[in-house]
């Protein structure tokens, strides 16, 4: 596999990461309000 | 009471950040986009768009101060018009600020990716897109504070590189072409020089933003001028350096069509410390901006919502980081649909007409709130500008004389955004006129508006049904 393959992987994962921690804790705060 | 109804936005937030907002949403238009002027108008016309465009947003920053530090209020140009004018146009300058600044973050967001997919061809456009909206969302969900240091840091950053490569110019490390003024001064008579004003706004598009920030500063009535007005000096003085810089050193018909003019002025200078500043300036600029971005378009959503303009659910603070996170998050998919949708020259011109709608009713704003409350006391009036309100009627006719060129190239743009914010003027005039919300005048601790006896005016100002109940 290309390098650059896996590096646009990384940065895919990365971004859907941070995506996902961020309405993970939304729905989080939401249950317990 | 819920534990996110009853948490509230943060009061942590001090004059440079302020700036930083204020400043790092607008330093981009500097690095790229203002030299379309030149291309209408060559250099003559860019110097007279970066002057005429220069005195409105002095005014509308004049304003938006004034505004902003009476207000103290989170949604800035939406809460200025929903107070002093009426739900319509409260819930078009809301809808107006949030279309202009989420168009400016999926703008800056393509921008960061092609310039890293310049540097390494082989990165992609659309995952380097996503990490950049979804990193700045992640910023501003976990809070103002950090989302605004970043952006004092990159702001700074980037302001400095123009000022070093200035000075260096100024003197003599670089060899400069000033018969670059002459060859392309004005290309296309007198109607380039009136064609060049719709480009004008780059200079400083977005820098009534930096007042949105003022429910959530320590000290709103002394942050928010000083904030404010530094970041307007400091984007004048950008403005022309960045004018001067690449008018001698890029020939005139090169300079309107390039991408990245600062950039290619440094490439010019064939200086490699000015190349890697001016490279890294463009970058850090593009990050500053979205950020920001993201900070004041989900700010503009929180108070429509909290006003039941849209749904109420946006309104929740996040009792840890005391952010509006329903309102940070929601940005997030318009930003990914806006940076996808293709059309980016299309999304970039909806922002300037958005914005410039803003900077017709900003003023207006605060012709009617001089109007109501004509005591300069300090309690409702922490700063009062100067010559107002006689300078706030002057900006409103820049402000449709911009608006009449982008006539010029952009008629459809101008039509859509005439009928999307006429439509939703009208819808939310009807949809206000009949709720019993009551008006908050004795809650921010002001008097009776102006010429009424029993707040008759101010329930009327604030468009809602009086009722004598």
């Amino acid at each position: 596999m290309d390098i650059w393959t896996v590096i646009n992987g990384i940065i895919y994962l990365l971004a859907f990461a941070l995506i996902a921690w961020v309405l993970l804790d939304a729905s989080k705060i939401s249950k317990k309000s | 009471m819920t534990e996110s109804e009853s948490a509230s936005l943060v009061k942590t937030l001090r004059p440079f950040h302020v700036w930083a907002l204020g400043v790092g949403i607008v330093l981009v238009g500097e690095y790229m986009g203002w030299n379309f002027t030149v291309a209408k108008g060559g250099v003559l016309g860019s110097l007279l768009a970066m002057l005429v465009a220069g005195t409105m947003y002095v005014i509308i920053s004049l304003c938006a101060s004034e505004l902003g530090s009476a207000t103290k209020l989170a949604g800035g140009p939406y809460d200025w018009a929903r107070l002093f004018i009426g739900p319509g146009a409260a819930a078009s300058v809301g809808l107006a600020v949030y279309m202009e600044y989420i168009a400016l973050e999926a703008a800056d967001a393509i921008v960061v990716a092609f310039i890293a997919s310049e540097v390494f061809p082989e990165l992609q456009v659309f995952p380097v897109t996503l990490l950049v909206i979804a990193l700045l969302t992640f910023i501003n969900y976990r809070g103002v504070v950090a989302a605004l240091t970043l952006n004092f840091v990159l702001t700074m950053i980037a302001f400095i590189a123009i000022v070093v490569f200035f000075f260096g110019t100024a003197f003599g490390v670089v060899d400069i072409h000033p018969e670059y003024l002459f060859q392309g001064a004005m290309p296309n008579g007198m109607i380039g020089l009136f064609a060049a004003l719709q480009f004008g706004p780059w200079f400083y598009l977005g820098i009534e933003g930096a007042a949105m920030c003022a429910e959530e500063c320590k000290h709103p009535s002394r942050a928010v001028p000083l904030g404010q007005q530094a970041g307007m000096i400091t984007l004048l003085i950008g403005a022309a350096m960045t004018l001067y810089l690449c008018a001698v050193l890029i020939p005139a018909d090169m300079l309107g069509v390039s991408v990245y003019p600062l950039f290619e002025a440094a490439q010019n200078s064939g200086i490699f410390i000015f190349i890697a500043l001016l490279g890294l300036g463009t970058l850090l600029t593009c990050l500053a901006s979205a950020n920001g971005c993201v900070c004041d378009s989900s700010r503009s959503w929180f108070a429509l919502s909290r006003d039941h303009y849209v749904s109420s659910w946006f309104s929740a603070v996040h009792p840890r980081y005391n952010t509006p996170y329903r309102a940070v998050i929601f940005t997030m998919p318009v930003a990914i649909g806006f940076a996808f949708s293709g059309f980016l020259d299309q999304v970039i011109t909806f922002s300037i007409v958005s914005g410039l709608l803003c900077y017709v009713l900003i003023p207006f704003a605060l012709i009617r709130f001089r109007n109501l409350f004509p005591e300069t006391t300090s309690k409702v009036r922490p700063f009062a500008g100067p010559l107002q309100p006689y300078i706030a009627y002057f900006a409103i006719v820049i402000a449709i004389t911009i608006l009449s060129t982008l006539f010029w190239g952009y008629k459809y743009n101008l039509i859509f955004g005439f009928v999307f914010y006429g439509v939703a003027y009208f819808y939310f005039n009807r949809k206000h006129k009949t709720s019993k919300a009551e008006n908050n005048w004795v809650e921010m601790g002001w008097p009776e508006p102006k010429g009424s006896e029993n707040a008759r005016i101010g329930k009327e100002v604030i468009g809602v049904e009086f009722s004598d109940d």
